[in-house]
């Protein structure tokens, strides 16, 4: 796996989890020990500042991705976790960069020295967008018909353009009328890399502006975050000498201090 | 002729800022309660990216609607009739992704459309640029969820629509009061909006999503439903001045 290793969580649907994963996964990532960004990509409802208690953080993704600014001229830190995020800045219209602004984008990403870049987007898909580039798009749905069957249509750009990408499902209810996993397998080529419980403790970590991989980190959402995280990683360790427990160790570490 | 005839649709933009808050919901529900009451309803899907409707109502026929009439401009013939709901449809059967949006067309075709109802319900996603809708709409109806990052950037839409004098009413939805939910005094505070009506989260919501049915047809005394024609009934007082 080449570094940094750049996910884009996104959905044609929304309200379906993207942000609350994309938090929770690049939280749950900077616990494990990797060095990690976060991009907030969403110009019409920017929320990662709500997660993670930054909302006042200013400069942003726009600044960036226009060319307007450097990496490091609108990297946040996260101050209880060493994360750093791009926070989003809310604008009337959503902004397309030039397909040059697209390159240089991409190219500082790419050069950069994270071992992980978490861009969360808003809903919807666009060709000409700048940060299609990813090496992992995982499309965030949740298990009812509307959901899938946009997610399903994504997946199907994805494929025309051989972008790769698995599935994410959210607030899974194991409810009589909703989709099961082998429904949803039914119809997609790829995996299902995450999956991931209706749970309260989301809700009230988003009203309490601290990731739920941070307040609570036995609750079930909080679990299935770390997993994924755990899946992806597994990705960037050599196969001998790869850390065991190292996530918790870390974890461990920070609450004692 | 008398007055009631002559009377253009009364226009209803159902939109919001964030996705998933129940745009396509609502405006399934409330066009179909209207449709109950008696009105001559046409019911639009204006999230041409990621359309739903046809979804929710379990239409897969005849659903081509709005692409039709961008390839043929033929509005009476892309407009379809759905008997259950009495409702007129102009529905998409799939994300015009490739299609950019002519905006004499839609002038032209939503002029035609006003004569013909008494109201048109329009469900438009916050990533279609909405100014251009501006011209005919009557009232915008901006739906969120009582949680910040749904209602954070609503005073922004709303001191543009105060500049542009458009009415316009917020709806709570999926509304449960729970603890850390944001309640109506933090709502007005932080970003100076009354909320105008609130839905209440309804299990039956997601049951229908499942069969195609709106849940004002299927459960009408559920209360979801019971909310919608509290709405549908203040949207009637609101069409006459
Ligand atoms: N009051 C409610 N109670 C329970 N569930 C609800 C309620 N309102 C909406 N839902 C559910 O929430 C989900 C999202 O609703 P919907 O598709 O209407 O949102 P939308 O705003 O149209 O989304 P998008 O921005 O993707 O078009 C659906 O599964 C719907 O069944
Ligand atoms: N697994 C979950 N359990 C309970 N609530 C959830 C869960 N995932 C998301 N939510 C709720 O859904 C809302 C929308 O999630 P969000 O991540 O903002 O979606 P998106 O970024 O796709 O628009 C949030 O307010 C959050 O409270
Ligand atoms: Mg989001
Ligand atoms: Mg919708």
């Amino acid at each position: 796996m080449r570094t940094p290793y750049i996910i884009r969580i996104g959905a044609q649907k929304g309200g379906v989890g993207k942000t609350t994963i994309a938090v929770n996964l690049a939280v749950a990532l900077k616990l494990m020990g990797y060095n990690t960004l976060l991009i907030d990509a969403d110009s019409t409802n920017p929320s990662i500042g709500f997660h993670l208690g930054m909302e006042n953080a200013n400069m942003g993704t726009r600044a960036f991705a226009t060319g307007k600014a450097r990496i490091k001229d609108v990297v946040h830190v996260h101050a209880p976790t060493g994360l750093h995020v791009i926070p989003g800045v809310v604008s009337d219209k959503p902004y397309v960069p030039t397909a040059e602004q697209s390159r240089r984008f991409s190219k500082e990403l790419r050069d950069s020295n994270y071992q992980f870049i978490i861009i969360d987007t808003q809903p919807g898909y666009m060709k000409a967008d700048s940060m299609t580039r990813a090496d992992l798009h995982l499309i965030v749905t949740m298990p009812n018909m509307e959901s899938c069957a946009s997610a399903l249509r994504l997946a199907a750009e994805f494929d025309r353009e051989g972008a790769k990408h698995s599935i994410g499902v959210n607030r899974i209810r194991n409810r009589a009328y909703e989709l099961s996993l082998s429904e949803i397998l039914e119809g997609y080529s790829g995996k299902v890399i995450g999956e991931f419980p209706e749970d309260e403790s989301v809700p009230i970590s988003i009203a309490e502006h601290i990731p739920s991989v941070l307040l609570n980190r036995r609750a079930r959402f909080s679990k299935s975050a770390m997993r994924l995280a755990e899946r992806i990683a597994i990705g960037l360790e050599p196969e001998q000498g790869r850390k065991t427990g190292g996530f918790f160790g870390w974890l461990l570490r920070l609450f004692q201090r | 002729m008398n007055r009631e005839k002559k009377r253009k649709a009364y226009c209803i933009a159902v939109t919001s800022l964030k996705g998933g808050v129940g745009k396509t919901t609502i405006s399934v529900n409330l066009a179909s309660a209207l449709s109950t009451i008696g009105h001559k309803v046409l019911l639009v899907d204006g999230s041409i990216y990621n359309p739903g409707i046809a979804l929710a109502l379990g239409i897969e026929d005849n659903a081509e609607g709005l692409r039709k009439i961008m390839k043929e401009g033929n509005l009476k013939e892309s407009v379809i009739s759905d008997k259950r709901t009495g409702l007129d449809l102009l529905l998409v059967d799939k994300p015009m992704l490739t299609v950019k949006i002519a905006k004499p067309n839609i002038v032209r075709l939503l002029d035609k459309v006003k004569d013909s109802y008494e109201f048109v319900i329009i469900d438009v996603p916050h990533n279609i640029p909405m100014d251009m809708l501006f011209r005919f709409i009557d009232e915008i109806m901006i739906t969120a969820t009582p949680d910040m990052p749904a209602v954070a950037h609503l005073p922004k839409l709303y001191s543009i629509l105060r500049r542009k004098r458009i009415r316009s009413g917020l709806i709570m939805n999926a509304v449960e009061r729970r603890g850390y939910d944001l309640d109506y005094n933090t709502i007005r505070e932080s970003t100076g909006i009354d909320p105008l009506g609130e839905l209440p989260r309804d299990e039956n919501v997601y049951r229908c999503a499942m069969d195609g049915t709106p849940v004002v047809l299927k459960y009408r005394n559920s209360p979801f439903s019971v909310g919608i024609y509290r709405i549908a009934k203040a949207v009637e007082r609101r069409q006459k001045i």
